[in-house]
């Protein structure tokens, strides 16, 4: 089979994987217990009003219309209207008022690591078994073991009173004088200092989504290094008389690229789920903390669509991931992995 | 090995019987008819009875022969402590001994073994032995499985080591009374556990008991008190067994899943192979936490949600919600194994398939799952703790890490710090055992791959909180 | 004190639903819609005495059923038109049969204006009374002039009308009800362009971010004395802190429970409604000392028990349980109230002075916790340590993190002894209160924010028949019946009377005290409901401000026109 047509057939997997996952959602959250009537009516339900809100929300047609219904609207990008947190509006509009600060947060989960983990790792592969090889991976290992929320409510301690943890280093007035938790201010985020601004508000929160990450690229980084010293092109290199440094680096990237892919789609997939944590501890109401009220609160269509969302998010990345793959390793194929 | 065993009986029999033995049979008596039920329910209460009769045993650690809780008397000196001893070095003293005890027994167990192996096995050789082998030269594994041990002690041992009992601290803290000196009144009085705990509370500003500290009623506290007076240590001491229980619990249950499936899709591949991969990607594509929050937030009503305090449904969906990773680290491998030349022979022969693969593919699938499973536990920990922390899950007044934690939150930046960060070391170091468990399993079973498998890893461990 | 009228006040808040007015339900909109909105009359700076607004006067008619308001004349609204009569027929016809409306109640029940209904068939084959749309009897006489009319004397009717559902909006200003098509689209009033006649129109609401309100220099009233108000919105506490009391970015501190020092308070003295006032500080985060005061609000936090489901004697054991000092004192950090009595002490029937009177007499032990008690009354009940009694404690998530995770652990705690095994239940709200009125519940916990400040808004929580859970319109869920407490006949004939005398004279006040302590007294006797706190808000300013201290009614019923900034120093 070759590699593209092992890239379509994934394609082609990939909807029935949307549609189970949607599915579940859809039972999960429609036919259990909770009742939004009661949530927006509060002490003044009563059989009437709660019957009236039902009829509003649609939620008087039998279980089968609903879902079937649910699946068309989801799979047209018609997210419904969010019912407890926002009354007045779509949840599409409401998801757009809250993603920006999500996206912007796991953007930088996604390149602090990045540009810590691998060149921490190039260093413990520069300097193999010695001290601080063996500092920086074994701080990568607990820092790993350490779950997100702790990590994150460390750093919100560390971070708020840092001029006594970081021997007067004041993170508060660190460039620009920003709160240290909170959400940022995502206005006019495409001029420069508003952007850094708001980056600075997340960048706790990001460190920490990331921190899972930066260890496994600590260790890509690590390995990727010693390969490319350790093998055979580099004496050939070296033998040929050729500037030795430009190859091995051009190699060590090259070792380090394919184990990268999953480690950074994998990331996703962290993100998504430790944002609702994350969020929570630094106070950035961005999406995941916004599934967690709307679960909370009853806001179903808010929440399925959220969740409708997510499944998109990692399928796509899953996909993004198996074309990567298919561009720059010639190994992959359906039948051999 | 057997005296150790039987001085320590009851204790580890106390551990076993700690696990929610009671709720299952409850169910099971509750769905059957009357007349079976009650039957169920009268043998399931001989066993309970003798269960509890065993865990009541006199054990040679048991806290009453060093004893750590007294008072102060009149002019100095310390009443109803071991040797009359300061409470806290009483405390260390027999903390001391359960884990010299559980170490020798280890020891003991590991002589026995290579003892075994040298004199009286049939066979000279096995792989195990040398899997084994490596694991003893890897001291990083080894550290792991230290720090595990370490755990499993505590887990186990919860009531002997921790400064106070579970029943009088925790659940039972008006029906126990206890003596203190009285400062001002200069006498010994007696108070109800549970009037001393509402002020021994650590909230901050207001009022704080921290690390190695005695409170006003003579107790001594190692890790502090909590926002309610409890103390944290038996808190946590028992937390720990919960967490434990978690983690064993769905990292059995999404193994089984895997180790089912993988022999499965091994065997008949094609449309069952393909039908798997699906699914598994179906259920990876839908981020556990967020589903997780979604399935307790609509479960907390049922009163599946009550079995262990909520501890059971959170395993469970771990569970279920956990085995794609590890079904695709081993799906690879038993492939690799059916496609060997001794396998196709046996089905030469006819044996049929379930003994095929329970034969010969199970056991060397089953070594790759233990590794990933190792890594995969420490996840399904850290995620329970997460949902405990924003409110779901493992309900009061049984003790889960992340609900101590969230508890402590708003408290870390005043002198109450210890709340949240004394739970959150302890759940790191589990952690943390358990992945450098996994490593040595994982370079004992299998030296080749070294430590670069990232990608799997991420794929079996991630998605914590 | 010096002030610049330019200023902005800046204000932390929580997040808010909608700034329409009929459909806002939660304090966070309603402090907004406060100070968007004008209604005809007004609580000042929330304080319980009700005053004009919009309404030059009132006649009062001799039967007191119908009620004759004179508009101001020359009041507009932000978008420049002028209020009218006939913009307060349109407005609470919009609350009555408007579908984003969710306070209709309060129109056609509490206040009680004259109207019509037709019987449904509701989806599910139920007959329902539904109200027939503009059949509301109210009137614009003129311009200036609006008669309503109700079913019977009403003594809270102006209090009634200050609540924010009330404010009349510029007629036909969305279609959502008959014949209206509407001059902007629904989402647009209820999210952009919200038209009032307050003293401030919407600048910018940037969705659980932050709100701004800019004043207006057309007000009717008094001319408002800062420039905005610009609230900037928190989910946590902790972030609302580091915010306003660490970098003191705001113009009022906020203080978390765990930060919370009673130590620091220094009070100068009480003024006539009972305020306690002083100073708060200095905090250690900035130096600064805030005024300060406190002020009991109208509310009523409470355990309460399906009585049909819980037997009295645990009912009792747990009152005998429940120390109310300690719960003040130990569980909540900030300033409280010790309760007694579900009315609280401002509308207490016979007023402060009774309520402080009868608590001494509370039949569960004043200030204390009888656990001997406790297991008498359940060991005469037949119940011992092998035959416990199973009580699950059912609430919300939100009471379970404020304080009900700490009092369910108490309780629990305490009541181990007295052979009854707790069991918390918690579930978000709608899940909870759904199972409350089904009756789903054994214990629960609730609480009780006054809609206006009398005495029956309380008590029809416990007037037995109403609180049946079988019955469609249940309110209260305690299903208290003759069979499962001795006194429910004595809390029926109590409410009787009350509604018997709706009126404004001193005899029917009077009667009302009468039937109100009727209802307290069997409700302790009969272990129904079990209250525990008023709340007591605090007020922090920094030195800066100058902000009229609010009333009972809850700060979020307080207009912020009057708030003067002056120099912040080195805080601007």
């Amino acid at each position: 089979m070759s590699r593209w047509s092992y890239f379509a057939k994934r394609l082609v997997l990939s909807i029935p994987v949307i549609l189970f996952g949607t599915t579940i959602t859809f039972f999960v959250i429609y036919a259990g217990p909770i009742d939004p009537a009661y949530a927006i009516l509060g002490s003044q339900a009563t059989p009437d009003k709660v019957a009236d809100i039902h009829r509003q929300l649609g939620m008087n047609q039998p279980m089968w219309e609903m879902y079937f219904d649910y699946i068309v609207d989801m799979f047209t990008f018609n997210l419904g209207n969010s019912w407890v947190i926002r009354p007045d509006l779509t949840a599409y509009e409401v998801i757009m008022d809250f993603a920006p600060r999500t996206v912007l947060m796991g953007a930088w989960a996604v390149i602090l690591p990045l540009f810590v983990g691998i060149p921490l790792g190039f260093y413990a592969g520069l300097n193999p078994n010695t001290l601080g090889d063996y500092t920086a991976s074994f701080g990568g290992i607990i820092w790993r073991a350490m779950p997100n929320f702790w990590l994150a409510v460390l750093l919100l301690l560390v971070l708020s009173r840092s001029e006594e943890f970081l021997f007067g280093f004041s993170w508060e007035s660190f460039i620009y004088s920003t709160p240290v938790a909170g959400a940022p201010d995502m206005e006019n985020i495409w001029n420069f200092e508003n952007f850094l601004r708001a980056s600075k508000v997340v960048i706790p929160g990001a460190m920490v989504l990331g921190s899972a990450s930066m260890g496994n690229e600590m260790r890509i980084g690590r390995t990727a290094f010693l390969e490319a010293r350790n093998s055979n092109y580099v004496e050939m290199a070296r033998a040929k008389g050729l500037p030795g440094r430009s190859i091995v680096w051009k190699h060590i990237f090259r070792n380090a690229l394919i184990p990268l892919v999953p480690v950074i789609t994998a990331e996703a997939g962290v993100l998504v789920g430790g944002s609702v944590l994350v969020e929570t501890v630094f106070g950035i109401n961005g999406i995941g903390w916004l599934f967690f009220t709307a679960m909370t609160s009853g806001d179903l269509p808010l929440a399925a669509a959220l969740m409708f969302l997510f499944i998109l998010l990692l399928v796509g990345l899953n996909i993004l991931q198996d074309f990567l793959y298919t561009i720059i390793d010639p190994r992959v194929g359906f039948e051999s992995n | 090995m057997a005296v150790l065993v039987i001085v320590e009986f009851g204790a580890l029999w106390g551990g076993i019987m700690a696990l929610p033995w009671d709720t299952p049979m409850g169910l099971l008596t509750g769905v059957l008819p009357g007349a079976i039920g009650g039957a169920v329910a009268g043998i399931a209460s001989v066993f309970a009875d003798a269960g509890a009769w065993l865990a009541d045993l006199p054990t040679l650690l048991s806290r009453e022969w060093i004893p750590n809780q007294g008072h102060r008397v009149p002019g100095g000196g310390w009443e109803g402590t071991f040797l009359g001893l300061e409470p806290a070095y009483a405390w260390v003293i027999r903390v001391a001994v359960v884990y010299a005890y559980a170490m020798f027994t280890f020891y003991w167990v590991w002589r026995g073994y290579m003892v075994f192996r040298r004199h009286y096995r049939y066979a000279d050789w096995t792989p195990a032995d040398d899997m084994i082998d490596r694991f003893r030269g890897h001291n990083w594994g080894k550290f792991g499985l230290v720090l595990v041990m370490a755990f499993v002690v505590m887990a186990m041992f919860a009531p002997t080591i921790s400064p106070t009992t579970q029943e009088q601290n925790i659940m039972d803290p008006y029906s126990h009374n206890i003596e203190y000196y009285n400062d001002d009144a200069g006498q010994v009085m007696e108070t109800s556990v549970g009037q001393a705990n509402l002020l021994s509370s650590s909230k901050g500003v207001q009022r704080n008991f921290g690390l190695w500290s005695y409170d006003e009623y003579d107790r001594f506290h190692p890790t502090g008190t909590f926002t309610n007076g409890k103390d944290m240590f038996t808190l946590t001491a028992y937390g720990a067994r919960i967490s434990l229980f978690i983690g064993v619990f769905a990292s059995a249950l999404a193994g089984g899943i895997a180790l089912s499936l993988a022999l499965l899709t091994a065997y008949y591949k094609g449309i069952v192979d393909l039908a798997t991969v699906v699914a598994s990607d179906a259920f990876m594509a839908m981020p556990r936490l967020l589903v997780l929050i979604m399935l307790v937030t609509v479960l907390a009503d049922h009163w599946v949600a009550n079995i262990y305090s909520g501890g059971f449904i959170i395993a469970f969906l771990f569970g279920i919600w956990g085995w794609m990773g590890l079904w695709r680290a081993v799906r690879g491998p038993a492939f690799q194994i059916v496609e060997n030349e001794w396998v196709m022979a046996s089905k030469g022969f006819g044996e049929r398939p379930w003994r095929i693969v329970k034969k010969h593919v199970a056991p060397y699938v089953i070594g790759y799952l233990l590794i990933y499973l190792s890594m995969s536990l420490g996840g399904y920990i850290i995620g329970a703790a997460g949902l405990a922390f924003l409110g779901l899950g493992v309900t009061a007044p049984t003790p889960e890490m992340g609900r101590l934690i969230a508890a402590g939150q708003s408290l870390v930046t005043t002198q109450s710090w210890h709340i949240s960060i004394i739970p959150g070391l302890m759940i790191s170091a589990l952690v943390l055992g358990f992945n450098a468990l996994g490593d040595g399993i994982r370079d004992a079973i299998d030296p080749k791959t070294g430590g670069d498998d990232a990608a799997g890893e991420a794929a079996a461990a991630g998605g914590g909180g | 004190m010096d002030y610049d009228p330019s200023k902005e006040v800046r204000l932390t808040g929580s997040t808010m639903d909608t700034l329409d007015p009929v459909k806002a339900t939660d304090t966070s909109s309603g402090a907004k819609i406060q100070n968007i909105f004008d209604g005809l009359t007004n609580y000042p700076d929330g304080q319980t005495n009700v005053e004009n607004l919009l309404a030059e006067s009132l006649d009062v008619s001799d039967d007191q059923t119908t009620l004759t308001f004179s508009l101001k004349q020359g009041a507009t609204y932000n978008n420049g038109d002028e209020v009218t009569a006939g913009d307060i027929v349109y407005s609470w016809e919009r609350l009555a049969a408007s579908e984003n409306s969710r306070r209709a109640s309060f129109l056609l029940d509490d206040l009680g204006v004259v109207h019509e209904t037709e019987t449904e068939t509701n989806s599910e084959g139920e007959e329902v009374e539904r109200y027939v749309p503009g059949s509301i009897d109210v009137n614009a006489v003129d311009d200036y002039t609006v008669e309503i009319n109700l079913r019977q004397a009403f003594y809270a009717a102006t209090a009634m009308i200050a609540y924010s559902s009330f404010v009349p909006v510029p007629e036909g200003i969305v279609g959502d009800i008959e014949g209206y098509d509407g001059q902007m689209d629904y989402q647009e009033f209820a999210t952009t362009n919200p038209v009032g006649a307050g003293p401030y129109e919407l600048d910018s609401w940037e969705q659980a971010t932050e709100v701004r309100l800019t004043s207006r220099d057309d007000y009717h009233g008094e001319e408002p004395t800062n420039a905005a108000l610009h609230y900037t919105i928190f989910q946590e506490t902790n972030p609302a802190y580091t915010y306003a009391t660490v970098n003191v970015n705001a113009d009022f501190p906020v203080v978390p429970d765990d930060k919370y020092n009673p130590e620091l308070r220094s009070f100068d003295g009480t003024d006539d409604r009972g305020r306690r006032y002083g100073s708060y500080g200095p905090f250690e985060e900035n130096g600064l000392t805030a005024d300060y005061y406190e002020v009991s609000t109208l509310d009523c936090r409470y355990v309460a028990f399906n009585c049909k489901q819980v037997p009295k004697p645990v009912r009792e054991a747990v009152g005998y349980a429940m120390n109310q000092q300690i719960i003040t004192d130990e569980l909540i950090a900030g300033p409280a109230k010790q309760a007694y009595f579900f009315t609280p002490p401002g509308i207490f029937p016979g007023g402060p002075d009774a309520y402080t009177e009868r608590q001494q007499d509370y039949k569960y032990g004043y200030q204390s916790s009888d656990l001997q008690a406790a297991k008498q009354v359940m060991e005469d009940a037949g119940y011992s340590a092998d035959n416990t009694y199973s009580l699950s404690f059912d609430m919300s998530n939100g009471y379970a993190s404020y304080v009900g995770e700490d009092l369910f652990s108490l309780l629990r705690d305490q009541l181990t002894t007295a052979h009854i095994e707790m069991e918390l239940n918690t579930a978000d709200w709608s899940t909870f209160l759904n199972r409350a009125r089904s009756g789903n519940v054994g214990m629960f916990m609730l609480g009780w924010l006054a809609d206006y400040p009398g005495l029956d808004n309380f008590l029809k929580l416990l007037n037995p028949p109403a609180t049946i859970t079988d019955k469609d319109d249940n309110v209260g869920y305690v299903n208290w019946t003759e069979d499962n407490g001795d006194f429910a006949g004595q809390a029926e004939e109590g409410w009787q009377q009350i509604v018997d005398n709706y009126g404004l004279s001193e005899s029917d006040v009077e009667a009302r005290a009468e039937g109100g302590w009727k209802i307290e007294e069997a409700a302790m006797k009969d272990a129904v409901m079990l209250p525990f706190m008023h709340s007591v808000d605090q007020g922090m300013s920094y030195p800066w401000v100058t902000k009229p201290r609010s009333g009972a009614m809850g700060g979020s019923r307080q207009m912020n026109h009057t708030i003067k900034v002056g120099d912040r120093g080195e805080h601007e």
